[in-house]
């Protein structure tokens, strides 16, 4: 593909009066696009897996749950297909056409095994949903049809994933495959494949409260009682793995591309990422109550004590909720030159710093995740299924709906931080820069302008510096 | 008794061994030993627990063999070893041998705990052959990493920086921590004469005291096995559930097929769980699936020594402005976490492990519930798999610095 | 006091006399590096620094001795003389203070990096990002003329 790099593209100048509208579509289509196969990605993981686990343990139940996970994928790529066509046709070449272009110039092979990894997981999600019948005699076998759609998904995901961190931190190829392999990849498509897993597990949680809040017979209701509890089990579980993945993922932001990382951490994105881990706080302090609400309906041990971690939970909430600056942005509060305490009548609030006070407020959240889930776990057998309140139901919803705020959000700031560029250094929406320079882009210096504005709040320009009197004490003669 | 394991030898034969027994009592310690009752169903995965001592005694006899021309000087560690790989083929595959034999015996010891901790054999009567396991794991990784320092290379002078300087963020006594084990302020000779005293006489001696207290105790209480050998699970929760009507049922062989003897004790609280179902011999039943797995796992680390040898860079030097320093594979995830904690939390480094390894240590006193099929104990599996999984990511994360990504 | 009972004491002492007698000379030479160095602290001509690039940190090696115990051949460690526009002149080691790797100028990013952890320092080694909690260490330095000397000896305790 490197053989393509050198090719000069047609000048191609867009009109620039569009751009809003451009920005508009695009941004909807895309959002429905992210939620869309997120779902499908996790349906195709979780459902094998759970199949697998209703064979192992014998139960009815998670077989009725990973069939729903395929007719739900069934569905959806009748439908899902066509949307995927006029997205690409309609959006892509027809208004992003130079951009698309650029990305399939450079990115050509992981399209298209992505494209092939596509259409491998259309026909194993139809062999897997409609064989479920005729294999019932062959489990092992139809279980390892489970097992190539799970293979196919995750290599779809991750072809998907090279071109959304090469989109971001497009740095130089060392060897062929380097193009591919930028240094965000691998930490993106871990932290994507964790959440898709997590979103689908909340999507079965809110979808089985309705289902169980409209259900007519005890049979139904203890099936979707159980299944909302088994899908706030596995999305909080995978949900308390993404703060420290996506702090690596942030991390190596930082280190390859400054400009973004900056404007996602403390720049025009920074209010966003405060509602992402608001956000993620109050889905933990939802799972936490729901574990509540179903320990103290069974009378099982461990009820108080997940009751004071939920409170424990709402509170670091609130401390993960203050904002840094009191202004949309660090730059504006530097610009009106108010950049000290809020007590000395500045705009800054030390006590919401990343470091060390964010961070610490993450690690809280995975702890106390992990003390919610193990309490529950433990008071679980107690639980009888079908005598839920509508307090759970409506915590189970709550979450559904949270899980698709939290993806959205997340895309919207992985996709807005690299705005105006396309392409990382490379290619702009309306191109003023120049394409055909492949790779010029040496790591760390997009954000070269931002950083250089960059002020007093983490670089000390106040250099220590040394008279020489006192640092040479001459006590032997070189 | 004898008579009972000796039926039908030959006169001289058997006069001798009773000779020997009459004096010794070895004969008949050796023939409990070997015809022990283990349980019969899972026995493949109860090999790692063999193939991990057969490992280390690779690691024993390699590592002995390598302190006759081993020389753990500054000036002369690095020569020695450069002597080996330039002339000395048979040494060479004696060092490949120990490296790679390191590698995998981790890798084992990980399978072997994962095994253990899913079959819920750490449960009582049971205790304390998981704390001596943890131990052991524990003074391995220590064995692995005292060792990474001896070839005193860049790659090892590196690791012994980092890895010394890891405890001096001990508060109050870390700095000292750290001179102790360096000798000084700085890394230099006295740390490589200091980590070679820890790594062949002081880890090890205590790795071989554990060892035994490690088989005693297997053999006190007896092989637990895993679920599957047993009349069937604690409790069945009454949920909506039904069978899955098509999963092939096994057939389960209704009786015991020998008398069981008293390594396995009846506790009233776990009847369940006192004797397996079927049973075989441990010799040589077992011991042909575990010679079979430990000759497999020998046979890569004989592979990786005749193919690749020991790597051996430069000699050490600390100016040097284009050295990258990478850790060990398997402390990924630990040098993972020396990357995402900020400068304010640097002590993290500590507790998370520290607590990691309280965790592990106090799992079988936290986790007293009688239940040991691990799909039956989600209390204890979900939380565990998560910190795997945790464990997983990290490392994944951490990998990409190995391919230089 | 019974017989018995003075044999049980008397054990007991015994052991622990038995037990000084290896702890002390062992204990003691073990910590003996907390309280005495044995490196002699010695002045190394760098260069000279007076063509230095202005604000372009700039690579110079110096051999040091690293003896703890006996003599052993000196080792070589960089100096890293950053030349400021005011004049100043310091003399950076590469030592990162988070956990001792070597930290390296990266000119793209404008800043030392240590490639071990992430660890950045600006251009007066003030520690600006990633993990490290003190700024990057200089050595001791004098000038004599446009002659830069250092010291084995650090400008804080690492």
């Amino acid at each position: 593909m490197h053989l393509f790099l050198d090719v000069p593209l047609p000048a191609h100048s867009p009109d620039m009066g569009g751009l809003m509208g451009y920005r508009i579509a695009i941004g909807t289509i895309f959002t429905f696009h992210i939620l869309l196969a997120g779902a499908v990605s996790g349906a195709s993981q979780l459902g094998p897996f759970l199949e697998w686990l209703g064979w192992m343990r014998r139960r009815q139940s998670y077989e009725r749950v990973a069939r729903g996970l395929g007719r739900f994928l069934v569905y959806y790529f009748a439908f899902g297909s066509a949307a995927a066509i006029l997205a690409i046709s309609a959006l892509l070449v027809g208004l992003w056409g130079h951009a698309w272009a650029e990305i399939n110039r450079i990115l050509w092979w992981p399209f298209y095994i992505e494209a092939w990894s596509f259409v491998m997981m259309v026909i194993g999600v139809y062999v897997w949903h409609y064989t479920w019948d005729a294999l019932r005699r062959w489990k092992v076998l139809h279980m390892c049809i489970g097992g190539l759609l799970v293979i196919f998904s995750i290599v779809q995901v991750a072809m998907i994933d090279i071109v959304a961190s090469y989109m971001l931190t497009p740095t130089p190829p060392k060897q062929p495959i380097g193009v591919w392999l930028n240094p965000t990849w691998y930490p993106l498509q871990i932290h994507t494949i964790i959440a898709n897993l997590a979103y689908i597990a909340y999507l079965i949680g809110a979808f089985s409260a309705i289902r169980f809040l409209r259900a007519k017979t005890d049979e139904e209701r203890s099936l979707y009682d159980w299944a909302g509890s088994l899908g706030i089990i596995w999305g909080t579980a995978l949900t308390l793995l993404q703060p420290v993945v996506g702090y690596s993922y942030a991390k190596e932001i930082q280190l390859q591309a400054y400009g973004a990382w900056y404007k996602m951490m403390e720049g025009n994105l920074s209010l966003e990422f405060l509602a992402q881990i608001t956000l993620l706080g109050l889905m933990l302090f939802a799972a936490a109550l729901y574990f509540w609400m179903r320990l103290r309906r069974a009378r099982a041990r461990g009820r108080s004590l997940l009751g004071m971690l939920s409170v424990l939970l709402l509170l670091t909430t609130i401390f993960a909720a203050l904002p840094y600056q009191f202004a949309f942005t660090l730059d504006q509060v530097q610009a009106a030159g108010l950049n000290r305490p809020f007590w000395e009548g500045g705009l800054i609030n030390p006590f919401a710093a990343m470091i060390p006070y964010k961070i610490l407020a993450l690690t809280a959240y995975t702890v106390f995740g992990i003390a919610i889930i193990y309490i529950y776990l433990r008071g679980f057998r107690d639980v009888r299924w079908g005598q839920a309140g509508r307090g759970e139901q409506r915590a189970l919803i709550f979450l559904g709906v949270a899980v698709m705020a939290m993806i959205s959000l997340m895309g919207f700031i992985r996709e807005n931080a690299r705005f105006p560029d396309v392409i990382a250094g490379h290619v702009q929406e309306f191109h003023q820069k120049d394409v055909n320079q492949p790779n010029v882009q040496p790591a760390g210096s997009a954000g070269d302008s931002t950083r250089s504005a960059t002020p007093a709040i983490s670089i000390d320009p106040v250099r220590p510096s040394p008279s020489p009197g006192q640092e040479t004490r001459p006590s032997r003669s070189p | 008794m004898l008579k009972a394991y000796l039926p039908d030898r030959r006169r001289i034969q058997r006069q001798v061994l009773d000779w020997i027994e009459e004096r010794t009592g070895l004969v008949e310690l050796l023939y409990k030993g070997l015809y022990e009752a283990v349980p019969k169903r899972g026995a493949w995965a109860y090999a790692l627990g063999s193939a991990t001592l057969v490992l280390i005694l690779n690691q024993l006899i390699t590592g002995i063999v390598l302190t006759t021309i081993y020389v753990p000087s500054t000036t002369e560690a690095w020569a020695s070893l450069e002597y080996i790989k330039k002339h000395d083929e048979f040494a060479q595959i004696v060092r490949g041998m120990h490296l790679y034999g390191a590698y995998v015996l981790l890798f084992v010891i990980g399978m072997h705990m994962f095994r253990t901790f899913i079959s819920g054999s750490y449960k009582r009567p049971r205790e304390l052959n998981w704390v001596t396991g943890v131990l052991l794991l524990l003074l391995v990784l220590g064995m692995a990493i005292t060792g990474a320092f001896l070839p005193w290379d860049t790659a090892a002078y590196w690791t012994a920086v980092v890895t010394t300087n890891i405890p001096s963020y001990t508060p109050v006594i870390g700095h000292a921590i750290r001179a102790i084990w360096r000798g000084g302020n700085f890394v230099g000779p006295m740390t490589l004469v200091r980590t070679y005293g820890l790594h062949i006489w002081v880890i090890p001696s205590m790795l071989f005291a554990l060892i035994g207290a490690h088989l005693y105790l297997l053999r006190r209480h007896g092989e637990f096995g895993s679920h599957v050998n047993y009349r069937g699970s604690y409790r069945n929760p009454p949920d909506v559930v039904e069978d899955v009507a098509e999963r092939p049922q096994r057939v389960e062989p209704p009786a015991v097929h020998r008398e069981l003897e008293p390594p396995y004790p009846a506790l009233p609280t776990d009847d369940l769980w006192a004797a397996p179902l079927e049973v075989e011999d441990f010799y040589p039943s077992q011991t042909f699936k575990d010679g079979l797995v430990s000759l497999v796992l020998m046979a890569v680390v004989f592979g990786l020594a005749i193919s690749y040898g020991a790597p051996l860079e430069q000699l050490a030097t600390p100016g040097t402005v284009t050295y990258t320093p990478v850790p060990e594979w398997f402390y990924l995830p630990l040098d993972q976490l020396l990357v995402l904690t900020p400068s304010y939390l640097i002590s993290m480094v500590l507790w998370v492990p520290l607590a990691g390894v309280l965790l592990l240590l106090g799992l079988p006193f936290f986790d007293r519930d009688a239940e040991r099929n691990p799909l039956e104990r989600p209390a204890i599996v979900v939380p565990a798999m998560l910190i795997l999984v945790f464990l997983l990511a990290l490392t994944a994360l951490g990998s990409g610095r190995l391919f230089n990504l | 006091m019974t017989r018995r009972r003075f044999e049980v004491l008397a054990t007991q002492a015994i052991g622990a006399v038995i037990g000084c007698m290896f702890a002390v000379p062992v204990v003691g030479w073990l910590i003996d590096p907390l309280f005495r160095s044995r490196a002699p602290q010695v002045w190394r001509r760098v260069g000279d620094v007076s063509r230095v690039p202005y604000e372009s940190p700039t690579v110079f090696e110096v051999s040091f001795p690293v003896q703890q115990s006996w003599k052993v051949p000196e080792s070589k460690y960089v100096v890293y003389v950053v030349r400021h526009r005011d004049g100043g002149i310091d003399a950076f080691s590469n030592i990162c203070t988070h956990m001792q790797c070597p930290v390296r100028w990266e000119p793209p990013l404008g800043e030392f990096l240590c490639p071990c952890h992430g660890g950045l320092y600006n251009l007066s080694g003030v520690n600006v990002g990633g993990p490290p909690p003190k700024p990057l260490p200089k050595w001791k330095s004098r000038m004599r003329g446009p002659t830069l000397y250092v010291r084995n000896q650090l400008n804080e305790s690492i």
